[in-house]
């Protein structure tokens, strides 16, 4: 045991001892969470004001005086860039009107039939012909697209409210029943419905990264460049070797994974106060759940530990042991990508015990509060088994001259 | 002592590295010597258990050793040194020993050990051991922790490696020292003249055959003389 010490304390002192290790492991992974949040948040933020400040512009075809002083006293009519045209003058430019359109040079075509006016007329006198308004806007353009929702609801809808006042009198009258809806949901849940959906794929993806990076060096490094070998033919029994290696692995990870995911937590805000309400308020876990995502992340680090140290003892250098690692990273990331556009459906008790998106399942659901506690066990005990798997198949693999010493 | 019985050892396309050697180890200083690509390092690695021959026996005090591994035979006292010594950033000196030993030394215990190899354990004893060493200090600090094992038979494989003059002139008063005070068997595979000329006994392998074996005075004279004319040009190479 004490062997085991010495060996995890000489791969811990590895790290510790080297600024650019520590810098590469600790500190750029918060700077790139904080950074890369901080700029979202300030991206979005700065992308809402600019819709919101931007000057719409619009063509509205065959208006109405009533349509204009709707218009003129709207909200967006005082910031709008608007021009009246005739059914005429609109025919004459109607493929530069619409090209602007699919260019983005303008937002909106409003076009109201030309008879629009008189028909409108009919109808408050109890006609029974509605009048016909055709909108044209770019879809896949923010500004047009937000042209069309605050013409809609600033202008339209006042000048619908206006016709049906002017033939009914009391609107209230054309009311069946009334509609009164309440939002009914935990408050922690809209809180940390972002976080949710963030951070099962951030924490599978970087434990992953940070036992990446110390445990490729830790094995396939030291047999590149003599070192494990020389500590094997020592009389030093060879699962002292492994798991004082093995140990230190997952402790620097752990470290690792904590770190991020305190940073990320923090810089949550950053990114949700630009966007406006994206259900991330106050996010607070209790002890409880501090536990549980703390045993989930240790035991998933333990398998990580496992994945890696085994790749690493297979390769014959570092080299190796990186392009082998590659392919699985990217299997990681997709498991982790799997539980962020999940719908309200349960998933089967199986499905927790699939190292990896178990764990991820269980972080989701445990920021849902919808982790039950058999999925909490199924998750635990599913990873933890596949990583004792491992690690005895490390320890068989430590036993081979031929992948020890490359003979 | 150490008994080697028809050891041969092959690679792909069955080319044969060694061939039947057969040799007895009873003690003493030995080197083995030759020309390059003879099977000199490879009979080392055989013997500590690294590679394992294609065919043959390896008996250490009777015991057939052939099928333990490399941790099994250090247990029953073979220790190997490779060509060039290993930096153990994170390990102090006094944390290498403890390993080697199995137990926490004394001071002292330590003292005499560094002080076997020329170095001095208030220096040394909590350095760590990295970059900041000589290949020299590290060849030494290597040899502490064979000598810290206390085993039976310690081989090193061209300890000259990447070792400058002055370094190497401690090597060899290393190596007179524990030629002197060392109980087992020490194996040295060298082409260097000084370190050929400290052994008891010399063993010439030459495209993986053993040639030649005999006391030093009657082997060293022969190699000296010519009478191999590819093993003495590899010696005056490096003389």
């Amino acid at each position: 045991m004490n062997k085991t010490i010495l060996i995890a304390k000489k791969e811990l002192f590895r790290i510790f001892s080297d600024r650019k290790m520590i810098f590469s492991l600790y500190i750029l992974p918060v700077i790139i969470v904080v950074a890369i949040y901080s700029i979202m948040g300030q991206l979005i933020g700065s992308m809402s004001k600019d819709i919101e400040e931007h000057n719409a512009v619009i063509t509205v075809v065959n208006p109405t005086d009533e349509l204009k002083d709707i218009i003129s006293s709207s909200e967006m009519g005082k910031n709008a860039d608007i021009t009246f045209v005739t059914e005429d003058e609109y025919n004459s430019k109607k493929a530069e009107i619409e090209d602007g359109i699919l260019n983005g040079d303008s937002d909106l075509i409003v076009y109201l039939d030309k008879d629009f006016g008189t028909v409108a007329d009919s109808y408050v006198a109890g006609g029974d012909s509605l009048p016909s308004m055709k909108i044209y806007y770019n879809s896949t353009e923010n500004y047009s697209s937000a042209s069309y929702s605050n013409f809609g609801s600033e202008v339209v809808d006042t000048y619908k409210t206006t016709l049906l006042d002017s033939r009914y009198g009391d609107l209230s009258m054309l009311n069946a029943f009334n509609v009164d809806s309440q939002v009914i949901c935990k408050e922690e849940k809209a809180n940390m419905e972002f976080l949710a959906m963030m951070l099962p794929y951030m924490v599978v993806m970087m434990l992953f990264a940070g036992v990446m990076s110390v445990g490729v060096d830790a094995i396939a490094g030291e047999k590149e460049r003599g070192t494990l070998s020389s500590m094997l033919i020592s009389p030093v029994k060879r699962s002292e070797i492994v798991a004082g290696k093995l140990i230190a692995m997952a402790i620097l990870s752990i470290i690792s994974a904590v770190v991020y995911c305190v940073a990320m937590i923090l810089s949550i805000p950053n990114i949700t106060g630009g966007a406006g309400n994206m259900g991330a308020g106050n996010i607070s876990f209790t002890v409880g759940q501090m536990l549980q995502l703390v045993a989930i992340m240790v035991v998933l680090v333990y398998f990580y530990v496992g994945v890696i140290g085994l790749i690493a003892t297979l390769s014959p250098n570092t080299r190796a042991a990186s392009s082998a690692i590659s392919p699985i990273y990217i299997v990681i990331i997709i498991l982790g990508m799997m539980t962020m556009f999940r719908t309200g459906g349960t998933n089967s008790i199986g499905s927790y015990f699939i190292p990896v998106y178990g764990s991820a399942l269980a972080i989701s659901d445990l920021c849902n509060l919808e982790l039950t506690s058999v999925n909490f066990l199924a998750s635990v005990l599913g990873t933890l088994a596949c990583g004792i798997i491992l690690t005895f198949v490390v320890a068989k693999a430590f036993n081979s001259e031929k992948l020890m010493f490359n003979a | 002592m150490l008994e080697l019985k028809n050891i041969s050892y092959d690679v792909e396309d069955n080319k044969e590295i060694l061939k039947d050697i057969n040799l007895k180890i009873d003690g003493g200083f030995v080197a083995i010597t030759g020309p390059n690509g003879g099977g000199k390092s490879t009979l080392a690695k055989v013997i500590a258990g690294i590679i394992k021959p294609t065919s043959g026996q390896i008996i250490l005090d009777g015991e057939d050793i052939t099928d333990l591994n490399i941790t099994e035979r250090a247990k029953k006292g073979i220790s190997f040194a490779f060509q060039t010594p290993v930096k153990f950033k994170g390990l102090t000196v006094k944390d290498l020993l403890k390993l080697s030993m199995g137990k926490n030394a004394s001071f002292n215990e330590e003292c005499n050990i560094l002080s076997s190899v020329g170095l001095c354990a208030r220096d040394y004893i909590n350095r760590e051991v990295n970059a900041s060493l000589s290949g020299g200090e590290l060849k030494r600090i290597e040899i502490a922790m064979i000598l810290a094992r206390g085993t039976k038979l310690s081989i090193f494989d061209e300890p000259e490696a990447g070792i400058d003059l002055w370094s190497f002139n401690s090597l060899i008063k290393v190596f007179e020292h524990m030629r002197e005070t060392v109980k087992g068997t020490i194996v040295i595979i060298s082409h260097q003249e000084r370190i050929l000329n400290t052994a008891d006994r010399i063993i010439v392998l030459k495209e993986g055959r053993l040639i030649k074996e005999g006391a030093r005075d009657e082997i060293y004279g022969e190699l000296l003389d010519g009478v191999d004319s590819g093993v003495c040009n590899r010696l005056e190479e490096n003389i």
